[in-house]
């Protein structure tokens, strides 16, 4: 579709936009073929040692998957670039991404069926055309993850949660534009994009705080998402508390914005926002390079979540997100001191060992020389008494004859 | 990383990388020896241990030291280190009694976690030349040394201890 042209456009435009934004470049736009762009055959095919077939897993289990795949991937594609992050990286990813309570229990097969509705429906409102865009294959065998997710976050979302609190932990000092035109015009320009989106969230959001952080961005995009379908639809936008569940405002569609497709959030959307957020916002590092390929990368550096600016009082989800991240750092650490704890305990005791053999070896050949001396000694002490005649046997007494 | 002293991050949290050149052995109620990152309980440190100094001769002098570095606990060290016993003006081959002590000795209380308790030995460059601190708290180590002109430590060993009802090997 046009919008979606638009998009890829954009998202292939906007790399370098990005890289310049970020603080932290340590993921290597060369790094390619991301899982996501990887079709749902192609995915099976090759990280299939999945053991079930994708469509009747969980979305849970399939996110899982598609970690276990790009971690995979990203291990071996990128050695140097990976750095410190890497490493950590796929280990804090962990903590940090659950999809909505209303995603995660359906299987791939249903959330796939229901796309198909509602796309269906959508498409009547937008193009007045009967079925899915071009681009996106009618079988979930042939879309591509990244769609798939895409379209999955947003539908979803759409449907459940018409009045879900705005999540106002949105990233970066976004400069409000009044461009509240209809999702197409998203794709004009990023910066308007963004605008457009920091706007929604602006209106509705009782607070955003100036501390771009991942994963409030990821909730205040999804945010910004609904407000914008909301609008679309005609609803009222009702700016809430920002107190919502930590859980289901969390979802993988985290960046999701520009809903050109129709559908909103998703792996490569969410990366051209987040660029433009990134630029703009300065202090959030790893910038998404590719449209859907790093978006997890996004997740990968708690450590940094700390921009420099200090922490302002966020959303009270902020502050969950943070404490989290502070305890799980902090039982690494721990677990670190543990490990070298006992290795050091291990190393004391085999030095130990060691000293304490030889120190034996030692008393034993002391042991054995002292046992000969004091032979030798005694032996010397017996043949002094008797003089050398002691073997001699004498007649002492005859008998009486 | 074959050192114990490093592994355990003595060498790095409090002194700085050295040669042993004398032997110490610190030795708990005569026969609970310390032994690089071994497990003692606080009731079996009430008291002072018997420290060895199996070198050097009788006109060296040598200084003990005793903190911890973790305090309040190791994850959050705010309060690094505290002091809690030292013995300056020991003279070679003989042991701590010999010593003029400095700083009484406190018996270790760990609250919080899992702390190390250094012994660091140095050696002094003449007698009588080396002040105790004003204060047990936020002691610094290599400040200590920077200020008394102590050199690099010549002998180091420490123990680990926690609270006598800790969960322990869970």
């Amino acid at each position: 579709m046009a919008s979606q042209y638009n998009f890829k456009g954009i998202a292939d435009a906007s790399p370098a936009e990005g890289l310049a934004g970020k603080p932290h470049g340590n993921h290597s736009l060369t790094r390619q073929p991301s899982v996501y762009s990887l079709t749902f055959d192609e995915f099976q095919n090759t990280w299939g040692g999945l053991g079930k077939d994708l469509g009747s897993m969980n979305m849970d289990e399939l996110l899982k998957n598609i970690w276990t795949a790009e971690e995979t991937q990203a291990m071996t594609s990128s050695t140097g670039a990976g750095d410190g992050s890497l490493p950590e990286g796929n280990i804090q990813r962990q903590g940090s991404l659950t999809l909505p309570r209303t995603l995660s229990q359906k299987t791939v097969d249903e959330v796939w069926k229901d796309l198909l509705k509602e796309s269906t429906v959508a498409k009547d409102g937008n193009k007045g055309g009967g079925f899915n865009m071009p681009q996106k294959q009618p079988t979930l065998g042939e879309i591509t993850l990244e769609e798939f997710l895409l379209r999955a976050g947003v539908v979803r979302e759409d449907a459940q949660q018409v009045g879900i609190p705005n999540n106002s932990g949105f990233v970066g000092d976004f400069p409000l534009l009044s461009n509240s035109t209809g999702l197409g015009l998203n794709f004009q320009h990023p910066s308007q994009n963004n605008g457009f989106v920091v706007n929604q969230v602006a209106e509705n959001s009782k607070s955003i705080p100036g501390q771009p952080h991942n994963l409030a961005f990821n909730v205040g995009s999804i945010r910004s998402n609904q407000q914008q379908l909301q609008q679309q639809h005609d609803l009222p936008l009702l700016p809430k508390p920002a107190t919502m569940p930590f859980a289901s405002s969390i979802s993988i569609a985290n960046n999701s914005q520009l809903p050109g497709l129709g559908s909103r959030g998703a792996v490569g959307m969410t990366d051209v926002s987040i660029k433009s957020s990134l630029v703009q916002g300065g202090g959030l590092q790893t910038s998404v390079g590719m449209a859907g390929t790093q978006w997890i990368r996004l997740h990968s550096h708690p450590y940094l979540i700390h921009s420099p600016r200090g922490r302002k009082p966020g959303s009270a989800l902020e502050k969950v997100v943070e404490r989290r991240q502070r305890r799980m750092i902090k039982n690494r650490e721990s677990a670190a001191r543990s490990r070298a704890r006992k290795q050091a305990y291990t190393l004391e005791l085999e030095a130990e060992v060691q000293k304490l053999k030889e120190l034996n070896q030692e008393l034993q050949r002391k042991q054995e020389e002292l046992m000969e001396t004091q032979k030798s000694q005694i032996l010397e002490r017996v043949n002094r008494q008797w003089g050398g005649k002691r073997i001699c046997l004498r007649r002492t007494l005859t008998g009486p004859w | 990383m074959s050192d114990p002293l490093v592994v355990g991050r003595v060498i790095g949290d409090v002194i700085d990388c050295f040669a042993t050149s004398v032997t110490m052995t610190v030795t708990y109620n005569s026969n609970k020896h310390v032994f690089n990152g071994h497990e003692l309980f606080p009731s079996s440190v009430t008291t002072k241990p018997r420290v060895e100094v199996h070198g050097g001769d009788m006109r060296s002098f040598f200084t003990l030291v005793m903190t911890d570095p973790d305090v309040p606990g190791p994850s959050d060290p705010y309060l690094r280190e505290h002091l809690h016993w030292m013995v300056t003006d020991i003279p070679g081959t003989t042991d701590a009694t010999f010593g003029k002590e400095v700083v009484e000795y406190e018996m270790p209380r760990p609250n919080i976690g899992i702390h190390r308790f250094v012994f660091i030995l140095f050696k002094q460059k003449k007698r009588d030349m080396v002040r105790g601190p004003s204060s047990r708290d936020r002691f610094n180590t290599r400040q200590f040394v920077e200020d008394n002109e102590l050199g690099l430590p010549v002998a180091a060993v420490y123990f680990n201890a926690q609270r006598e009802t800790a969960a322990r090997r869970r």
